[in-house]
């Protein structure tokens, strides 16, 4: 008894920890429609300051205070003001990507802040970290676990007496139910939406603080996992109750200690597999609870009030334009790779060749999330399936192109085992099923040694050809190998992107009811598309391993498959050209950065950089190349003297808002 | 002769709410059905289940004289069934035409991979006639390069309508066609219907708040209320039944 008791009770608190981010994701959600994944990230800031500040002499009070009360809120306050509010609430995808830049972006910024080296964890907010405070039936108990759980419950108790009693309280209740009516009551919308999201990245900030005495370091990764556990409890009460989300995550960590006490401590991988619990649960609720599949589908009853959204009227195309835009490129791309051919270093040659080799996991999301309109977040999983495949093959001699063709298929398989408890589900369900996806694969599968070999990472050799050998070639030589590959598949995505495959999933991305009311089967379709994105991205992870020569299982973890998603999106996620622009891109800008000093942290300032490009997504899902476009498409039409006879009807029927 | 569709004992719960309860009837070759009643009366809740896009709690829902229990959406879709919205889904990045092209590759059932590797992915010239010609039924020949985002609630209606009539459906759910509206802009969306009921053999549900539409349209009328059906008959006969004008004039509008 005493040893589940022991093994039990340091659950509690952690638990609770989880219990005040999964508060927080039902209160943003429910009262704004926000499913915010950064609550992890506004966790680890928090933490990071307050380790900050008390390491700078700061008392642990105020520097909590000032954390968790100050600038906690604030984070969240700005958040929503300058970014989430101005999405309209139909637009699922753009406030996803919005919330994962934010959880790219805000640990980058830290680092850049205030540098890369990790901080010493802080003292606990109350008492001492390693006095024991209380015995229970012989267990020692310290004083973060005992200053978690009081805390904690406190904080509890006063936000539902508020919600219970106030008049701010009810209002925001009433958002919940539906803050179209709240709006038509004239209730100022702007200030619920505020204290929502001030109250719940307080509490993530507390959840911040109360968390990291627990380990020696501040780590982000701790922090992702508190997060993605807070989701499994949010999503196994719908997202909608808060008391329930409590109740859950407590139950769900003592659960996971229980289990991780009793893991036979030799073996790591079943002790991964107990810590991954929540994924499992989160995994099976959504696949089985159908509150989670109409998440996005509004449940308010006065949906049919809100106006359609209104559309901007796009310059009409010019066949000058785009026929010269069309050259342009074809000349920049022959010009980059003569360059490389000749005079480019060879760091950048080896970098651009990477970052060729990433623009083929990059098409992937073109066809995900550009054309299907679903957030995946696993592609980087895909990657890496392809690359390890690669590479164990190798190891038995087989060639290493033939075995990129394989790990690409092997990947499509597991593009398909992704996509089939995801059958049902879009928009944030889904985009939340394929992290699960990817987090399974980084705690379970990757780590294994017939995976990713040993420490030092498996090895993936050059490919060679007849009697050309890349290995003992330059790297120019396996550029144009890979962009030859590249060229080829993305000639293929071009083709179905343009045909009938193209305009369908365009459709369903606009109105999934109204397509598959046509005929179209949106499951035949997402198993379709994530098997065929998964080959792309498979290929690719192997010809990126066989660059860089040796990949562990951090090259394809689900932060990149994170980070890949706000790249692809800042530079364009709708057309093949933009998967290719992002891959150059993605590698010119790591590469440049490496000149900067040391101490900014060069890959969080690349990770911020693309972080703030996704943000635009919300008004310009279309990104960055062709936004030029459109640019110099206007500038086209100012410059010509007579409008031409068609393109004018575009205007004819705009609505005059 | 078999009817077209029939609808038998169909019911639907929502937790408590009674959404449907033991609707049942049928709709004739080439007929259009008024299905009135007021807001949540369960008209919508009837049209989706028939559509498949909700299960039913009981009852069945037979299209010439094929049991459609179980099928999903697209397999009804394929076998003839399709809808309008009474919350409109349309493609608002897409053009007029590409509506109905999108509609007809759909419909058709091409997978569209190999097809789009060869190159031969795209609309026959057949399918680009048919769409021409419902663009004129519809009245939307100069909008064809439009994008539709940028059109008006009516016209945006005639373009869900037009996307739905180019495959040449069995049965048409209209849901609300005049919902957003002006009188003049419902006039033309009647002559829409009505032309397609009688040009193209097609049988309409018409469920519709402007009882002048449906006054003018239907063959016969269906009133529903509290997911009861409380009168079948013209719609003369259904407007003189006592238990109707008290549906409209106590709960309704
Ligand atoms: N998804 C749903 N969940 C719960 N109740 C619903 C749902 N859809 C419809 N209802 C309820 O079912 C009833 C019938 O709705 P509906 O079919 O939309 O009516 P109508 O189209 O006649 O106005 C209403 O009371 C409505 O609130
Ligand atoms: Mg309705």
């Amino acid at each position: 008894m005493s040893e589940a008791l022991s093994y039990m009770i340091p659950g509690l608190p952690f638990g609770c920890t989880m219990a005040l981010i999964a508060i927080g994701l039902v209160l943003t959600y429910r009262s704004t429609g926000v499913f915010n994944f950064a609550f992890g990230a506004q966790a680890y800031t928090a933490a990071y300051l307050y380790a900050f500040f008390t390491a700078h002499g700061l008392a642990r009070g105020v520097a909590g205070v000032l954390a968790i009360v100050v600038i906690s809120p604030c984070i969240g306050i700005l958040a929503d003001r300058l970014v989430f509010s101005r999405i309209t609430s139909g637009n699922v995808t753009a406030k996803t990507v919005a919330a994962l830049a934010l959880m790219v972006g805000l640990p980058a910024a830290i680092s850049v802040a205030f540098g890369p080296t990790s901080l010493a964890s802080p003292p606990s907010l109350l008492f001492n970290v390693n006095n024991v405070v209380v015995h229970i039936d012989g267990v020692a108990i310290d004083g973060v676990q005992v200053s978690t759980v009081l805390i904690t419950l406190a904080v509890l108790v006063i936000l539902t007496t508020v919600l219970r009693s106030t008049a701010v309280g009810i209002e925001m209740r009433a958002a919940v139910e539906s803050p179209r009516l709240l709006r038509l009551q004239g209730v100022n919308s702007i200030r619920v939406s505020s204290i929502a999201w001030g109250v719940s990245s307080g509490l993530a900030g507390l959840a911040g603080v109360l968390f990291a005495p627990r380990y020696a370091v501040v780590s982000i990764d701790n922090y992702t996992f508190l997060l993605v556990a807070a989701i499994a409890a949010a999503a196994v009460v719908g997202l909608n109750s808060m008391v329930g989300a409590f109740l859950v995550a407590t139950a769900l960590g003592v659960a996971i200690s229980l289990t991780t006490g009793y893991a036979p401590s030799n073996s790591s991988w079943t002790t991964g597999l107990f810590a991954a619990i929540p994924f499992f649960v989160l995994l099976v609720v959504l696949a089985f609870n159908p509150k989670l599949r109409n998440l996005d589908v509004s449940a308010d009853p006065l949906i049919n009030a809100e106006p359609p959204p209104t559309f901007a009227a796009l310059p009409p195309p010019l066949r000058v334009v785009d026929r010269s835009l069309f050259i342009t490129r074809a000349v920049v791309m022959l010009v980059i790779i003569v360059s490389m051919m000749t005079w480019v270093p060879s760091v950048w040659v080896y970098a651009l060749t990477g970052g060729m080799a990433l623009s083929l996991v990059f098409l992937s999301i073109t066809l995900t999330t550009g054309a299907a309109g679903q957030v995946s977040l696993c592609q980087a999983t895909f990657a890496g399936v392809g690359a390890f495949t690669a590479g164990q093959l190798a190891t038995h001699g087989v060639p290493v192109l033939t075995g990129a063709l394989i790990g690409g298929l092997v990947a499509a398989g597991a593009g398909i085992l992704a996509a089939l408890p995801a059958l049902r589900l879009r928009g944030l369900a889904l985009s939340l099923s394929t992290l699960t996806f990817a987090l399974l694969a980084d705690g379970l599968v990757f780590p294994t040694s017939w995976v990713s070999g040993d420490q030092t990472g498996l090895s993936i050799p050059r490919p060679q050809i007849g009697l050309v050998n890349f290995a003992t070639q330059s790297t120019r030589s396996l550029f144009l190998l890979v962009t030859a590959i590249v060229a080829a598949v993305s000639f293929i995505f071009w083709l179905l992107l343009k045909g009938a495959t193209g305009r369908n999933l365009d459709a369903s991305r606009q109105s999934p009811l109204a397509t598959a009311g046509l005929g179209f089967s949106l499951s035949k379709a997402k198993i379709m598309v994530f098997g065929i994105s998964a080959v792309a991205a498979g290929l690719g992870g192997a010809l990126y391993g066989s660059t860089l020569q040796v990949v562990s299982p951090a090259d394809f973890s689900f932060q990149m498959s994170l980070l890949f998603v706000v790249v692809v999106v800042t530079i364009g996620c709708r057309t093949v050209s933009g998967a290719i622009g992002a891959g150059l891109a993605y590698a010119a800008l790591s590469q440049a950065l490496t000149y900067s000093p040391n101490r900014l942290a060069p890959a969080s300032l690349l990770s911020i950089l693309f972080a703030l490009g996704a943000l635009r997504y919300a008004r310009h899902p279309q990104g960055l190349l062709e936004d030029g476009r459109r640019a110099v498409l206007r500038l086209a039409h100012r410059f010509r003297k007579f409008p031409a006879k068609n393109s004018d009807a575009v205007f004819l029927g705009a609505r005059s808002s | 002769m078999t009817p077209r569709l029939v609808v038998h004992e169909l019911s639907k719960h929502f937790g408590g709410i009674v959404a449907a309860d033991g609707v049942s009837f049928e709709l004739l070759d080439a007929e259009c059905l008024g299905l009135i009643g007021p807001n949540g009366a369960g008209k919508t809740t009837v049209c989706s289940i028939i559509a498949g896009e909700q299960m039913a709690s009981a009852g069945t829902v037979r299209l010439d004289g094929h049991d459609l229990a179980g099928l999903p959406v697209y397999q009804r879709a394929r076998r003839g069934l399709s809808r309008t919205y009474q919350r409109l889904e349309i493609f608002p990045e897409m053009t007029v035409r590409d509506h109905l092209l999108v509609a007809q590759g759909v419909h058709d059932g091409a997978t569209g991979l190999l097809g789009d590797l060869m190159g031969s992915g795209g609309s026959s010239q057949l399918q680009k006639n048919a769409a021409e010609e419902t663009l004129e039924l519809v009245g939307l020949g100069d909008y064809a390069d439009v994008v539709v985002g940028t059109l008006s609630l009516g016209s945006c209606r005639l373009v869900e309508l037009a996307r739905s009539l180019v495959v040449n459906p069995r049965v048409l759910l209209a849901d609300e066609p005049s919902s957003g509206l002006d009188s003049l802009e419902s006039v033309a969306m009647g002559d829409v219907l009505q032309r397609a009921q009688r040009e193209r053999g097609l049988s309409i549900i018409l469920v519709e708040h402007d009882l002048e539409m449906v006054a003018r349209l239907s063959d016969r009328v269906v009133v529903m209320q509290s997911g009861l059906v409380v009168a079948t008959g013209s719609f003369d006969e259904v407007m003189a039944d006592q238990d109707v004008r008290d549906a409209y004039l106590g709960v309704g509008k």
